[in-house]
């Protein structure tokens, strides 16, 4: 039990009837890293954040947020799910939906305060959707969609990030605003574990980097990690050819 | 003229009946936006028709016509058709439709039953008991209507002071668990706001039209704004002027009952709503074009 791991797992396995889909052992996350969970469809990456975060059954081991059980850490762990698992019909705004990150800090029927509604429209400046505030959340595009999550997230004020999948289906700007933002959280310290699916732009977004296929392969700082050896073992060999 | 609700307004058992039926109305229509969200519109529908067998065995068991004791009843067996819901789906494993369509055809049969066993073999008192198949607000004496609207008005209040965090619950159920929401809580008050709304309206629309009450308003509302914000009080406007028209009719035609002109004139602000947004699509349509 390292308290400088951002994220360790001493045993985590996860089953669908009976069938196990993802077994981790003895991982330790590094704080103040930006990183990227990486594996080919079906690995169990999304699998892995879901489980630690308690949101689906899981036989789980040791698994500690800077040393600390998740129910102590809650309000400090900020998650962002893909966005194909929001329901986008529901009547509610960009602004709305950035103010539920303070929620976290709310104690029961404690009210938003002016300083919590402030801390949104900063969140939502820095991701540049504040002229979106009072947008229903269907009426934008998709990386305006992702960048209002990610506004959430950075109302909640929290010291680890679990996003799902950020970059996928994007636009440029939105690509862009999203590796800023990497940048300024990691310096300030805070720790960013991202579900990745593209190997082209792993370097340029992320320090340090998890294998996943079903198992743990590797985990460790991107020279380390991005071998050809470990990644032919992750996705077979036809990946290899694309990186060289 | 002198039926109208309006002109009447002096006499105050007129003023109880307007009063009781209009917070049951809204009370109804505020919850029913929680269900409408929670994508459980007919849950509503299926609690109703599961009151009947308890009002039917109150009856039985007390020979009482008061309205408190059928209460009772109500809310029992629609609380067992509620936790028969909840075991299909999630103990045996059955879709959520099925399981739906399943309860409500059991107790409604059961309860039809029992009914049509009732008026053959108590006739002297169950007159006027099939009332609550279609509701009628004027078999209800307006001290009994009041404490029913006393009940509608502690519904109300429970929504206003939970209002944000049902919103982000329903929204977004992952995202309340992950920041330590306590997310079975708020979901059980849902079911249970429901449960009590249904029970309550009964009298006002009866168990096959109850779903009108707690549906149309919400989905009218959704119609006109995208924020939760303005469509639970816009939905309970709607619900308010139901009860009002229901308690209009009880007034003009009180051996008539009442679900009916509150399902047709609910459904007619329905109409008006999709015009509104239909219109209003048009406009910007041409607008963005222009």
């Amino acid at each position: 039990m390292n308290p400088d791991c951002a994220l360790s797992i001493e045993h985590l396995e996860v089953s669908y009837h009976h069938d196990p889909v993802l077994q981790v052992r003895d991982l330790c996350l590094p704080a103040s890293q930006r990183i990227a969970i990486l594996g080919p469809n079906g690995a169990g990456k999304s699998t892995l954040i879901k489980a630690v975060l308690g949101l689906i059954p899981a036989c789980a081991d040791g698994v500690r947020f800077l040393g600390q059980p998740l129910r102590q850490m809650r309000r400090r762990i900020a998650y962002v799910p893909q966005r194909s698992e929001i329901d986008w019909d529901y009547p509610i705004t960009v602004a709305e939906t950035v103010l539920m990150g303070r929620y976290a800090h709310l104690r029961l029927l404690q009210r938003i305060s002016h300083e919590d509604r402030r801390i949104a429209r900063d969140a939502m400046e820095k991701l540049g959707i504040a002229d979106l505030a009072n947008r229903h959340i269907s009426a934008l595009s998709g990386g305006q969609q992702q960048r209002c999550f990610l506004a959430r997230a950075i109302a909640q004020q929290a010291d680890i990030y679990l996003f799902d999948e950020p970059f996928a289906g994007v636009d440029i700007k939105t690509e862009k605003a999203i590796a800023k933002l990497f940048e300024q959280l990691s310096k300030e310290g805070k720790t960013i574990i991202s579900v990745h699916h593209d190997l082209n732009t792993v370097e340029s977004y992320f320090d340090y980097a998890v294998l996943l296929n079903r198992r743990l392969l590797a985990s460790g700082p991107l020279h380390q990690t991005l071998t050809n050896h470990h990644l032919a073992q992750a996705f077979g060999g036809i990946v290899l050819k694309r990186l060289n | 003229m002198d039926n109208l609700l309006f002109n009447q307004l002096h006499d105050p058992n007129v003023r109880w009946v307007a009063t009781g039926a209009l917070l049951i109305g809204m009370a109804a229509a505020v919850v029913g936006c929680f269900a409408f969200l929670r994508r459980q519109a007919l849950i509503g529908d299926v609690l109703a028709h599961a009151a009947l067998p308890g009002v039917t065995m109150a009856f039985f068991l007390t020979h009482s016509r008061d309205w408190s004791v059928l209460l009772l009843g109500a809310l029992g067996s629609t609380i067992t058709g509620w936790a028969m819901i909840e075991f299909l789906t999630r103990r045996a494993g059955m879709r959520e439709d099925s399981a739906l369509a399943f309860t409500l055809s059991f107790f409604f049969a059961l309860g039809t039953l029992h009914l049509t066993w009732i008026q053959r073999n108590v006739p002297a008192h169950s007159a006027g008991l099939d009332s609550i198949l279609f509701g009628q607000a004027a078999a209800v004496t307006p001290d009994e209507l009041l404490r029913l609207g006393v009940l509608a008005i502690l519904v109300l209040l429970t929504i206003v002071v939970l209002f944000d965090r049902l919103k982000l619950v329903l929204f977004d159920r992952q995202f309340a668990l992950c920041i330590g929401m306590p997310v079975r809580f708020y979901e059980l008050v849902i079911a249970l706001l429901i449960v009590l709304t249904v029970v309550i309206g009964l009298q006002l629309t009866g168990v096959i039209l109850m779903a009108a009450l707690l549906l149309t308003p919400a989905a009218a509302a959704r119609l006109l704004s995208h924020r939760l914000g303005i469509i639970v009080p816009l939905a309970g406007l709607f619900g308010a002027i139901a009860g009002l028209i229901g308690a209009q009719a009880s007034l003009m035609a009180p051996r008539m009952p009442t679900g009916p002109w509150i399902a047709v004139a609910i459904s007619l602000i329905f109409f008006a709503s999709l015009a509104t947004s239909f219109l209003r699509r048009v406009k910007r349509v041409r607008s963005a074009r222009a």
